[in-house]
């Protein structure tokens, strides 16, 4: 077999200038491109990543921000409860404490009724006594008899002491 | 004044009865007053039938009073007590 050395060069030199045209015009630009669209998509996906985790976080954030809204609301129910219940004994307490005092006005007016009508009744049979005995003692007393007395009184003064 | 003396040995005495005092009543008790008080006593009497019966006697701020009335008054403030 016959090697024709010209036609060897010239062929190495047509690839020579061959490949650099190659790269040239061709490989670098479409590398270029190729490192532009993968930049692209890991931009993206770069992009994409943050996405999920600034929407993760606001998942997260927006949990938070229920548990705390639910806390709040049973905080806030739970006082309205207490706040309910205070006042609804308060209520109680005040209405038992007025009951209690309506009761011992209206003992302490029976108990003065009832004295009143007691001093009454001791007075007006106290009155009837005396006027009774007045009644019958000036019924029953004759002149002589008042006479009577009036002489025994008359010695009862010897008794007396008036200086 | 009413009670008060007459003179320096003179004392009026009030007296006051159911009954109109008879003389003897009036002379007795005129010597019981005067022999009480050591001074001459002029008896001013009256009669008030409602005392009932007994005898209220005043000399000066002095008072003996046994009437029937002032016995059913002390009865009565007895029995409001």
């Amino acid at each position: 077999m016959n090697i024709n050395i010209i036609q060897v060069i010239f062929q190495i030199v047509n690839f020579t200038i061959l490949l650099f045209l190659l790269r040239k015009y061709l490989y670098r630009p479409i590398l270029k491109i190729l490192e532009s669209r993968s930049k692209k998509i890991h931009d993206g996906l770069e992009a994409a990543e943050k996405s999920i985790e600034e929407r993760e976080k606001l998942e997260r954030e927006k949990r938070k921000i229920l548990l705390e809204a639910e806390k709040s609301a049973a905080e806030i129910l739970e006082g309205a409860r207490l706040r309910a219940q205070k006042f609804e004994k308060t209520l109680s307490e005040k209405a038992d404490e007025e009951m209690q005092k309506k009761l011992q006005r209206a003992d302490r007016l029976v108990a003065t009724r009832q004295k009143q009508m007691e001093t009454n009744l001791q007075k007006r049979f106290s009155q009837a006594v005396v006027a009774t005995t007045e009644s019958l003692l000036k019924d029953a007393l004759d002149p002589k008899q008042q006479r009577a007395i009036l002489g025994k009184q008359i010695q009862q003064l010897k008794k007396v002491s008036f200086s | 004044m009413k009670g008060k003396a007459i003179d320096s040995e003179t004392i009026k005495a009030h007296v006051v009865t159911a009954v109109a005092l008879l003389p003897k009543e009036k002379l007795l008790l005129k010597q019981i007053l005067e022999e009480k008080s050591g001074s001459t006593i002029v008896l001013k009497t009256k009669v008030d039938a409602s005392l009932i019966a007994g005898l209220y006697v005043r000399i000066e701020d002095k008072v003996f009073d046994a009437t029937i009335k002032s016995r059913l008054e002390r009865l009565k403030e007895k029995l409001l007590t």
